[in-house]
């Protein structure tokens, strides 16, 4: 058993379902994300991991303890789960030490301004203890909520939406320093978040989660370079859909070209298949190459141009090029892609494997 | 989202069985709905029971000039409540001109004067023996005639408009001031001339606020009893008080009532109405709009106006008052006024103090068990705000003689006789009458600093271990502490300036500062009224100086 496990988690909301048996597992340390739309019940599931709602029907074990099983479970304020609110909840007639120190009970005191100082300095809150939550800026709101939800030494920690009160730029830093302090304490964190810049940012797992059901579960590198399903490769990053043929051979044959062992040879007819192609995957190439189309648009994106290429049979191809030279828009140019940007889905959305 | 598979159904199921919502918050409430809402009903059933020939009278003799009465009194005061209150809500949120800042706030200022009050100080200083009709008979003999008698409709309809038309201007004037510098400068654009400006966009868009107002004042013109009372003007209230305490018939009064609590309730349903309207037209930026500065002799005529409405509404009456004081200090000091003051101390402390403790349990209740249920017993708890004292007071009195039939029966099974009623005019039942009627007062102010309490306050406390109470107590109570302070003067000053409630449920000889200034004005002593009057007025102005500051505070 890993240390959280969620398994075969259902709920209704009346007659929606916002949990159809959702089931992941996260190992001790790890942070883990829970990425997707709004309204896919990823918050829902966190609350329920809290103690805040109650399950339909699964269990729910933390660190060999079960928090939910057979319809019961222990009250949120017994689970010693930790959670940073999307809105922080900070206690505004309390300070900012007060607000640190409320959950930690059955410490010593010298343990307990041990604890605090270290955290005051670990999340560069140091000389804003004594102010009121109202008179620090929102990202020093955050990190309070953060330093208030790991100084009791939760078993875990949950995180609903952490920045998204915050602005950009602020968010990005601060993703990759609340990773830095939870990795420190050695804390199994689970945030939710419908931003996969922060998913990528923060997570060891990450799950992609929609329609009350976790699509897949993997590391962030998986996620993105072998996703399972249609819905996964369009909601991770970006890419484009052509149309193609799988011959019983394994080998695809698409507007881009002819690309052979795609799949494992499989005696029968040739399927209709969906390719997927990763902007990065494909390069523009000398006018020999086997695929040619005109450039639709093309727009400047700092490290290199995002690019819009229309295949002679009407698809659009999406294509990041480094290139320094300019590129003339409606005029034709040769495209040539790398077989290992590529993805196989049957009509149905699942994956062909390799 | 799609409807889950049959397993998740089943599951469901299960899991609601085990959380079947029996919460004490609940159970709670529904004690509170039941305390409130029985004098209601008993009133209501009155409506068709059998009076044995009194009703008749009354039909016949009196009930065509009750309306009428009533009609009068509500238009006229409706009317010049909004004439007042608006155009001094314009004149002090969108001009500028010399005094604006002062008037916007001393005009509230006649909120802290009882309507008896100023009914008495108006009636004294302008009766035929007053100092003002004597000072003409002896300086300008020709003039003397020509002055109208204050004991007349016009008399009641201006010295209620007096006391009231600060509803309108309080909430107009938050009307006028939230429409915010965007939209005027859109009508701007669009063309609008200043004053089509205000019929067709500032007017229209404080509509909402000013029906709401002009509401308020109407829930406390049919309620009202000590001011029609100094007038001998009959309407409901005063027919209700009669009935009871001069035909002695609590069934007529009963009957009475509840033609009453249909007026009172129709207006209470027009208050939700227009409440939830003035959600819809509240401006949304931020920046306020920029005041208008009158010039010349505009700029001197709403000072002159507003000087004048503040002279007549509350500098009068209270110099009026004050003089009354320093005349009838000496002889009256020695009269017994401890007892007064005691009583009345007593009264508004027990009764805030329940008031207090009903409203928060009742706050927290609807905060820890929501649902549609509880929000229905809530709202008819609250319920006791628009009804007018005198048919609270009969509404008691029948729950409270049943209650004294049930149990001296219920005692002579067992053989026990009672020598009086156990609850009927006792002490003890005037705390609950208030907490009843003001329970609004004090829910109000808890519930609104509650509600900046966020859910996810309460759920960040849990995580960290901390359970209900330790919740409530290291959470919740400081926070809402505040609002606990206010709501307890607010309902402790209500307490004290009620008449008709305390009049006719006390017990006898139990008099209090607002019975005592009835007693006084019903034989005409307006001096010696002024002494409780004035310490009425002053406990009244710590509300509005409360308000005033808050008002300013939200202006900065």
């Amino acid at each position: 058993m890993s240390y959280l496990d969620v398994e075969a988690i259902t709920k209704h909301f009346g007659a929606t379902c916002v949990a159809r048996g959702v089931g992941f597992s996260l190992e001790k340390g790890d942070i883990g994300v829970l990425l997707g739309p709004s309204g896919c019940g990823k918050t829902t599931l966190l609350r329920m991991i809290a103690g805040f709602e109650s399950p339909d029907g699964g269990a729910i074990h933390l660190d060999g303890r079960a928090l939910w099983r057979e319809g019961r479970g222990l009250a949120a304020e017994a689970r010693h789960i930790g959670m940073v609110f999307q809105d922080y909840a900070l206690f505004p007639h309390l300070t900012v030490w007060e607000n640190i120190a409320f959950g930690m009970s059955g410490v010593s005191r010298k343990e307990m301004k041990a604890t605090i100082t270290e955290l005051l300095l670990v999340t560069g809150l140091k000389g804003v203890e004594k102010r009121y939550p109202h008179e620090i800026s929102g990202g020093q709101q955050q990190r309070v909520a953060l330093a208030r939800a790991i100084a009791p030494k939760p078993r875990c920690l949950l995180m609903d939406e952490p920045f998204s009160n915050l602005d950009v730029t602020l968010r990005e830093s601060l993703s990759a320093e609340v990773r830095d302090i939870i990795k420190r304490f050695g804390i199994t964190a689970l945030m939710v978040t419908h931003n996969q810049h922060e998913a990528f940012a923060m997570a060891d797992r990450i799950g992609v989660m929609m329609a009350g059901d976790i699509l897949q579960w993997d590391t962030p590198e998986g996620l993105y370079h072998a996703p399972e399903n249609l819905d996964v490769a369009r909601f991770i990053g970006e890419g484009s859909l052509i149309a193609g043929t799988l011959t019983p051979d394994g080998d695809v044959d698409c507007s881009l070209g002819l690309f052979t062992g795609m799949a494992e040879a499989e005696p029968g007819e040739a399927k209709r298949v969906h390719v997927f192609v990763r902007p990065e995957a494909v390069r523009v190439a000398p006018s020999h190459a086997p695929a040619r189309a005109r450039l639709e648009a093309s727009c400047f994106r700092g490290p290199g141009r995002s690019c819009l290429f229309r295949l002679p049979g009407g698809e659009g191809v999406k294509v990041a090029s480094h290139d320094r030279c300019g590129l003339t828009e409606g005029s034709s140019y040769g495209l040539c892609v790398a077989e290992e940007g590529l993805s196989l889905f049957l009509e149905a959305g699942g994956r062909v494997s390799r | 989202m799609n409807a889950c598979d049959a397993h998740g159904r089943g599951a469901r199921s299960i899991g609601l069985f085990q959380r079947v919502p029996v919460s004490g918050g609940l159970v709670l409430a529904l004690g509170v709905a039941v305390v409130v809402g029985l004098p209601i009903f008993l009133v209501m059933t009155s409506l068709f029971a059998d009076t044995h020939g009194i009703w008749d009278h009354l039909r016949e003799n009196l009930l065509a000039g009750l309306l009428a009465n009533t009609a009068v009194l509500s238009l006229g005061v409706l009317g010049l409540t909004a004439f007042f209150g608006v155009s001094a809500a314009y004149l002090t949120a969108l001009c500028e001109f010399p005094g604006r800042r002062f008037f916007s706030w001393a005009l509230l200022l006649p909120l802290a004067i009882p309507t008896y009050v100023m009914a008495f100080v108006y009636t004294g200083l302008l009766d035929f023996s007053g100092p003002v009709a004597t000072f003409l008979r002896q300086h300008l003999p020709a003039a003397a005639p020509f002055m109208p008698p204050i004991r007349s409709t016009g008399g009641v309809i201006l010295v209620l408009s007096l006391a009231l038309y600060p509803y309108v201007f309080l909430l107009s004037a938050g009307g006028f001031a939230s429409q915010g510098e965007r939209i005027l400068e859109a009508s701007r654009s669009l063309g609008l001339s200043q004053r089509h400006l205000f019929f067709r966009v500032l007017l229209p868009m404080a509509r909402p606020f000013i029906f709401g107002g002009l509401i308020l004042v109407l829930m406390e013109t049919l309620a009202d009893f000590g001011a029609v009372a100094v007038f001998n003007f009959d309407t409901f209230t005063t027919a209700i008080y009669k009935a009871w305490f001069g035909f002695f018939s609590i069934d007529a009064a009963s009957q009475l009532a509840s033609l009453l609590v249909v007026m009172a309730l129709m207006v209470l349903t027009a208050e939700g109405w227009s409440r939830r309207r003035m959600r819809y037209f509240k401006g949304r930026d931020g920046r306020s709009a920029i005041r208008v500065r009158l010039t010349g002799h505009c700029a001197l005529g709403a000072t002159l106006f507003l000087g004048g409405l503040f002279a007549v509404a509350f500098a009068i009456p209270m110099i009026q008052l004050i003089a009354w004081v320093v005349e009838a200090w000496r002889e009256e000091l020695h009269m017994g006024y401890g007892a007064l003051f005691s009583h009345s101390l007593l009264l508004a402390g027990g009764g805030a103090l329940l008031t207090l403790m009903v409203a928060l349990a009742l706050a927290f209740a609807g905060r820890t068990s929501p649902g549609w249920l509880m929000a229905s017993l809530s709202r008819l708890s609250l319920l006791g705000y628009a009804l007018p004292g005198t048919v609270l007071a009969v509404g008691m009195v029948r729950v409270l003689s049943g209650f004294d039939h049930m149990a001296a029966s219920f005692l002579g099974v067992f053989g026990v006789a009672l020598s009086g009623p156990l609850l009927q005019g006792t002490v003890w039942v005037m705390p609950v009458a208030y907490m009843v009627r003001f329970l609004s007062v004090g829910f109000n102010a808890i519930s609104s600093s509650l509600g900046r309490v966020s859910p996810s306050m309460d759920e960040a406390a849990r995580t960290m271990g901390v359970g209900k109470w330790a919740l409530m107590r290291r959470v919740h109570l400081p926070l809402i502490r505040r609002g606990m302070i206010t709501g307890s003067i607010l309902v402790f000053i209500d307490i004290m300036k009620e008449m008709p409630l305390t009049l006719m449920t006390r017990p006898f000889g139990w008099d209090t500062l607002a019975v005592k200034i009835f007693e006084l004005t019903s034989e005409g002593e307006w001096e010696r009224a002024a002494i409780p009057a004035v310490a009425l007025v002053a406990a009244g102005l710590i509300p509005v100086v409360l308000l005033v500051w808050q008002k300013e505070k939200v202006n900065r």
